[in-house]
């Protein structure tokens, strides 16, 4: 039979297999496979396109330190001081960054938001009948995405 | 198939003082935060040796050409005492090396770009593990939110975090020295106790300017490297799936014995 488990990349991973191999299930037995979660893994996209794009909270930190900067000095004549009004101007900083990320981004097209947890790698296990439960438990207890079964005898 | 064993480009060094590896930046922030404080954006590069320096010889210069007390008087808009304030000895070579560090991180970012992607399409073994004498050094997932909130708390606890040694010691011995110089904390205490004017008067403008910049950089470089590292923690995995577990002849999993 076979069993069949997705998973995310994740030392669990590699601690259920390195579990079945202990207790019998070789290597040749065993198939993984990495599973692209993003289309953007293909290799023929050209280089230049490939620039890291800034996320919301970094556009944020840059806006709160620069604001913050300006806060603290203006603190020193506005009557709260250089600290609370460096704290107010790095919050509001942070804010209008994030603002300024969200317009940016709905602008070109956002891209839809991900679940937290991608089926990443599929495993696949190749296991006697009498051992199907016991490997499938194993998955479960690790973090498996999902599981599924194939019972068909064929020997 | 004919394999090479050179490997051109690895994607990243593990060493007993944590990981520097190749990954993408976006330009445009690495020049913001050379701006901010030069020598970040080469922290950020994982160019660690032009960071160190550069940044130490900007809290230098900056101290002898007075440049944050002309700073915080611009901004209050008194023009005349920030002409008087500032050191023109220092400012002419402040200001080139505050430039060309900006040009020059940009400029890097942009080829460190190309060379990861090459870099990725090579796909080198990733060594995931170091063990040595004086430490014990691993990729894995990690969280960004945690890092930035332990820049925030005292920056480079966040480096810390992210296993990265030599940057979060240095990180933490000169918010120290922030801390002993601007008088910060004795200024929160005071506004704590309700005494504004007292907390105002007892803070050091030279120092305190360079806090909001060294506080910021900080979060924003541990958000970033614990987010590389889970990207590393990725590929390093596929490489090992790939290898270990593929070996296996496809008929006979499908079919069985």
């Amino acid at each position: 039979m076979l069993v069949v488990g997705s998973f995310q990349i994740a030392t669990e991973l590699e601690q259920v297999l390195a579990l079945l191999e202990n207790t019998g299930i070789g290597r040749d037995r065993i198939m993984a496979v990495p599973m692209d979660i993003d289309e953007t893994n293909d290799a023929l996209e050209p280089i230049q396109s490939r620039d890291r794009k800034a996320g919301g909270f970094e556009t944020g930190m840059a806006c709160a330190t620069a604001l913050s900067v300006i806060g603290t000095s203006r603190g020193f004549i506005w009557p709260w001081g250089p600290i609370i009004c460096g704290i107010i101007s790095a919050i509001i900083g942070f804010g209008l960054g994030l603002l300024l990320h969200a317009i940016i981004s709905q602008a070109r097209g956002g891209r839809p938001r991900k679940p937290a947890r991608l089926p990443e790698v599929t495993v696949l296990i190749r296991c006697q009948p009498d051992s199907v439960e016991a490997v499938r438990r194993l998955l479960w207890q690790h973090q498996a995405i999902s599981v599924g079964v194939v019972r068909r005898q064929d020997t | 198939m004919t394999r090479t064993t050179a490997i051109r480009r690895p994607q990243t060094f593990i060493t007993a003082n944590g990981i520097t590896m190749l990954t993408r930046h976006n330009p445009y922030v690495i020049l913001w935060w050379s701006a901010s404080f030069p020598g970040f954006g080469h922290f950020v590069l994982n160019m660690y040796l032009r960071g160190t320096l550069l940044s130490v010889g900007e809290v230098i210069t900056n101290t002898l050409a007075h440049v944050n007390e002309a700073m915080v008087l611009s901004f209050c808009g008194q023009f005349e005492q920030a002409k008087a304030v500032i050191d023109p000895t220092w400012t002419y070579g402040y200001l080139m090396i505050y430039f060309w560090a900006m040009y020059d991180s940009y400029r890097s970012a942009s080829e460190v770009n190309k060379l990861t992607r090459l870099a990725e399409l090579e796909n080198a073994p990733i060594r995931p593990f170091h063990i040595s004498r004086w430490c014990l050094q691993y990729i894995e997932i990690k969280k960004p939110r945690v890092a930035a909130i332990c820049s925030l708390i005292f920056p480079g606890l966040g480096q810390l975090y992210n296993h990265r040694l030599d940057l979060g010691f240095w990180g933490m011995m000169w918010w120290w020295i922030y801390i002993g110089k601007s008088h910060l904390y004795d200024g929160v205490l005071a506004l704590i106790n309700g005494n504004l004017r007292y907390s105002t008067a007892v803070l050091n403008p030279h120092w305190l300017l360079f806090m909001p910049s060294v506080l910021g950089g900080a979060i924003y470089h541990a958000h970033l490297q614990a987010g590389d590292h889970n990207r590393l923690f990725r590929l390093e995995q596929r490489q090992y799936m790939t290898n270990r577990y593929q070996e296996a002849d496809i008929e006979r999993i499908w079919k069985g014995e």
